[in-house]
């Protein structure tokens, strides 16, 4: 006869017992939210390093997480939801590359990739317009718009002058053009003659200069003012601004008397650098 | 041949399908059922007729810019006005497209499409600034994202929308497909 008896653990055990449990299913489940993060961080970095999205492993990572949603805690369930919807959209684009695969075709790859690479700009243009078919519609200015553009209005400086008669419908002349802060004639008389000495002092050294560094001021503010100061030397004559399209470069020199005078767009963006 | 439609309900179909009530462009077809009725695709069939002498055409399309036929269920589809015919050089010019602007979307249309419709945009612009001797691409680049013709989606940018409503994109690349699903004209 075998007889069974009752053990009774004392409260020391039965707690060491408890914490025990406790500590494994803590490491379990720290394991399973840095394993659930690893794969949340490969779905993204495969991504982002390429636009195929067949090279995220999407079979091996769901199998994964079938086998570690039972370990797996309330906490991690964010994580685990995370890395399913970011497959869900891999899956999408699985989805847009088969068709567009399907659709172009290594051949028409290929004809894409020339026609980028042999056609000059008309020519691309005028495939373009071939396959367009324009939105049509009409634009209408909305009361929104009109609200603003009076909004506009009202904070615009005043480009005339109140006299006590009320306003006059006449030419401006340039000492008032001056007191309503529009022109300052000495300023700009002198900032031509600074930028004129300068542009004679680099081209008496060399027959050409670069825009950018006739242009060049201390400041962005400096280098507009000189781009300005330029751009009225250049229609009085004195100097020349010319473009080198096989450089993509701007130049000036000294003036000549031969050839039609053009307007020419120099944006200062591709400047700037150049300013100090 | 569709229904016979009064004129009133026509005039209000063309003043709502032309004239742009939001930034993007076309009416919803729960927009149109709700002006025009249940029989609002009657409506659109009988404006179609209309539009057509002037070279103009209503078409419905889903939300990746898939065209559909119009029949059944539309209530979620746009509606737009497209024309009937391409365009001239000259037409896209008066309406203020440059030839270098068309050339920047053909060139990144065809690019992407060679990338499977989507490309990174670091690789797209140093293929269009290989391509273009251009001061103007960057700002070329943002307006056709503005304007929907190319998306951005993080750093990758994809064909827009209104590139796949707009532009028949394997006339584009020179390539006949094959016949695809009833729903999908092109």
């Amino acid at each position: 006869m075998i007889v069974f008896h009752e053990y009774t653990a004392p409260r020391w055990e039965l707690a060491a017992i408890t914490l025990g449990a406790q500590w494994r299913r803590c490491c379990g489940l720290r394991r399973v939210e840095a394993r659930l993060r690893e794969l949340l961080e490969e779905v993204l970095e495969t991504l982002r390093a390429s636009p195929d999205p067949f090279k995220v492993r999407v079979r091996e990572i769901l199998d994964e997480l079938s086998a570690l949603l039972p370990r797996a805690g309330l906490e991690e369930m964010p994580l685990d939801a995370e890395i399913l919807f970011r497959l869900a959209e891999v899956v999408k684009r699985q989805g847009e590359w088969i068709m567009g695969e399907a659709g172009a075709m290594a051949l028409g790859r290929l004809f894409a990739l020339l026609k980028v690479k042999l056609l000059d700009n008309r020519e691309l243009a005028l495939q373009l317009l071939e396959s367009w078919r324009p939105i049509v519609e009409l634009e209408q200015i909305t009361f929104t718009e009109i609200m603003r553009a009076l909004d506009y209005l009202s904070r615009r400086r005043p480009r005339a002058l109140i006299t006590e008669e009320g306003w006059e419908l006449r030419a401006i002349s340039r000492e008032e053009m001056a007191a309503l802060g529009i022109l300052s004639e000495r300023q700009l008389g002198e900032l031509l003659s600074r930028v004129r000495r300068r542009l004679l002092h680099l081209l008496s050294a060399r027959g050409v200069v670069r825009y950018g560094e006739a242009i060049r001021g201390d400041d962005r503010y400096e280098t507009y003012l000189n781009a300005y100061a330029l751009s009225h030397l250049a229609s009085l004559g004195e100097f020349e601004i010319v473009y080198d399209p096989l450089k993509d470069e701007y130049y000036v020199t000294r003036g000549t008397e031969e050839g039609e005078p053009v307007s020419i767009v120099v944006p200062l963006k591709l400047v700037e650098s150049d300013a100090g | 041949m569709p229904a016979r439609v009064p004129s009133a309900k026509l005039r209000k179909a063309a003043r709502l399908l032309l004239y742009r009530s939001r930034s993007k462009p076309g009416v919803k077809g729960w927009e149109l059922a709700r002006a025009l009725g249940r029989d609002y695709l009657e409506v659109i069939k009988a404006l179609n007729i209309t539009l057509e002498v002037l070279g103009l055409e209503v078409v419905a399309v889903d939300e990746e810019g898939r065209r559909l036929s119009l029949e059944g269920d539309l209530r979620r589809a746009l509606f737009l006005v497209l024309l009937k015919e391409p365009p001239s050089i000259q037409e896209a010019k008066t309406v203020g497209w440059r030839i270098d602007d068309l050339a920047v979307l053909a060139a990144s249309l065809l690019y992407l499409m060679a990338r499977g419709g989507r490309a990174p945009r670091s690789d797209l612009m140093s293929v269009l600034k290989s391509r273009f001797r251009y001061p103007r691409l960057s700002y070329v680049v943002e307006r056709l994202l503005r304007l929907g013709y190319l998306e951005e989606e993080g750093d990758q940018i994809t064909i827009g929308w209104r590139s796949r409503v707009e532009i028949d994109l394997e006339k584009l690349v020179g390539v006949e497909l094959e016949p695809r699903g009833e729903s999908q004209l092109r």
